[in-house]
């Protein structure tokens, strides 16, 4: 094991995963997606990162678009910052301050009872277990649909979609009677009901558009409230690499392994020893000039 | 049980074929039933940015074609009805939720009043006469030769007028500018052929904007006699839609939501 690896909270399973930690080299990625107002790439990017970081690999096709707007939440609370700040001006051009703490966000939409997976009888005790989108992009349609069917059961013997190569898949998908589409639009509307009015954050009354971000599995708005969790200003983020490679004297290869909260560490116990030598130097030079003379 | 035996337990599950009549070929032909997969495109032909009638239309023909157990027939666009009422009540059963016309805006408006697909095709003239198959209209020096269009022509202009029209859903009124530029399409799929004097121009040899291009050029004479013959499709289309009930005519509503039960 050549790595440090975290427990993250996958609601579908109800458990703990063990994952590789979240470092720079991914964030500056993610900061890219986001900056290029890219989200199907977010999207697809976190997939990549959630696959590759996974250690319990038996577990790696099992997650819905939920487990991966928490996995992605815990990975912003424990590797770079538990604190979602937004700052905002008034109308007096004042400037007010909002935050909330991501652990207790996390805690509160886990706990909630969504519904996200269900099973319908085909015939014959042949079921097919349903499920929200995998994607946390939905491009369409399509993306829901294709994603809902996750597998076909018969008795204890599970055959999933996914592992199926395209042409097997769709024999299996031309075989469902058109009329069983009716019980998985009514997943979906269960599914839908089950969040409604499901916010992410709770009421505030200092930025009221945040009061209208809603948990909702079947349109954007989970890939859209995590590029407001991860915004950072890219240009700010590469001064602090400026710094840190050639202030600090990291290799970039050793800030890109550093966890972002780990670099923010160094940075800081950087900063205090400037501080302090730029202390002492003060004092040298007070001491040089020799003492004030107080006027008259 | 291994996942083959789960997947051929699945496969198993395919409906019986139905055997339906299509007017076109005048005899009756095997269907597969519609799947899942057919049933999530129908109802994506009603979502936004597809102009709706003709994306079902669409949908419909793509299905037909598919479903057909025999392979390279045909089909004209009046066969559409009947597969897809036969389609309807193999799954989803033969009782329909009719509507009326409302006589001031002209809107078809739900009733409480259910018919039996199986009754009202029973009771309709499904043979095609050949004056709705093909005609030629001569107009001095110029000969169109008329055409009730197969669903592979329909499908080509349905998808041009789609990709160039659907813009206009967007703007306020667009659903008038959308129906008076559909009419152009329209034409392209009856016209078989122009010829002046010697020169034969091929409809189906050309691109939809050329087409377009061509029609714009012809006599208001000559649309009004293509019109005729499209009237005299539609008209025999139209059949279907209208269900005698208690002497009294209602009409079913072809639109993604035909396609569920009642």
């Amino acid at each position: 094991m050549d790595s440090f690896y975290i427990n993250l909270y996958v609601p579908s399973l109800d458990k703990k995963l063990r994952f590789k930690e979240f470092n720079n080299l991914l964030l500056i990625n993610v900061l890219k997606f986001i900056t290029n107002k890219d989200s199907k790439g977010f999207s697809n990017y976190i997939d990549y990162v959630i696959d590759k970081n996974l250690l319990d690999r038996e577990y790696k096709d099992s997650f819905d678009c939920f487990d991966k707007l928490i996995i992605m939440l815990q990975y912003k609370a424990v590797n770079i910052n538990q604190e979602l700040k937004f700052v905002i001006k008034n109308e007096d051009k004042k400037e007010a301050s909002l935050s909330y703490n991501l652990f207790n966000i996390i805690k509160e939409i886990t706990e909630k009872n969504f519904i996200t997976k269900t099973e319908i009888e085909l015939n014959n005790s042949v079921y097919i277990g349903l499920s929200i989108p995998k994607s946390l992009y939905i491009e369409n349609f399509d993306t829901i649909f294709s994603e809902c069917l996750m597998y076909i059961r018969h008795g204890e013997d599970r055959v999933y979609l996914n592992s199926l190569p395209l042409d097997e898949k769709n024999k299996v998908l031309d075989s469902i009677s058109g009329d069983n589409l009716n019980k998985v639009i009514s997943f979906f509307d269960t599914s839908n009901n089950s969040t409604k009015n499901a916010a992410f954050m709770s009421e505030n009354t200092k930025l009221p558009e945040l009061n209208t971000l809603k948990v909702n599995f079947f349109n954007n708005s989970l890939i859209s409230f995590l590029e407001l969790v991860y915004h950072e200003n890219l240009l700010s983020y590469f001064e602090f690499i400026y710094v840190m490679v050639n202030k600090v004297k990291l290799k970039l290869d050793e800030f890109y392994n550093l966890v972002p909260s780990e670099s923010l560490l160094l940075y800081n116990m950087f900063k205090k020893d400037v501080e302090e030598q730029n202390k002492e130097i003060e004092q040298i030079g007070k001491k040089d000039k020799g003492p004030t003379i107080a006027k008259p | 049980m291994s996942s083959e035996a789960v997947l051929q337990k699945i496969l198993d599950l395919q409906a019986k074929n139905i055997s339906v009549f299509v007017p076109s070929q005048n005899r009756n032909i095997e269907f597969k039933p519609l799947n899942i997969r057919q049933q999530k495109d129908i109802i994506k032909s009603s979502l936004d940015k597809n102009i709706p009638g003709i994306s079902l239309n669409t949908v419909l023909n793509d299905i037909i074609t598919e479903n057909c157990v025999e392979k390279n027939i045909n089909f004209l666009v009046f066969d559409r009805l009947n597969v897809a009422f036969n389609l309807r009540k193999n799954i989803f059963g033969d009782k329909i939720k009719l509507t009326k016309v409302n006589e001031e805006t002209g809107d078809d408006e739900d009733t409480n009043v259910f018919g039996s697909l199986e009754q009202h095709l029973t009771s309709l003239n499904l043979i095609a006469n050949p004056d709705i198959i093909s005609k030629n209209i001569t107009v001095d020096t110029l000969k169109i030769e008329v055409k009730t269009p197969t669903l592979s022509t329909d499908n080509k202009a349905n998808k041009e007028a789609q990709k160039n029209l659907s813009h206009l859903l967007e703007k306020d009124n667009g659903i008038k500018d959308i129906i008076s530029e559909l009419f152009v399409y329209e034409l392209t799929k009856f016209i078989d052929s122009i010829t002046v004097g010697e020169d034969k121009l091929n409809f189906r040899e050309l691109t939809i904007s050329q087409q377009i291009k061509a029609i714009e050029t012809l006599p208001a004479n000559v649309n009004k006699e293509i019109m005729n013959f499209v009237e005299k499709v539609r008209d025999y289309e139209k059949q279907y839609q209208v269900f005698k009930v208690n002497g009294k005519d209602f009409n079913v509503t072809i639109d993604a939501s035909f396609f569920s039960s009642e």
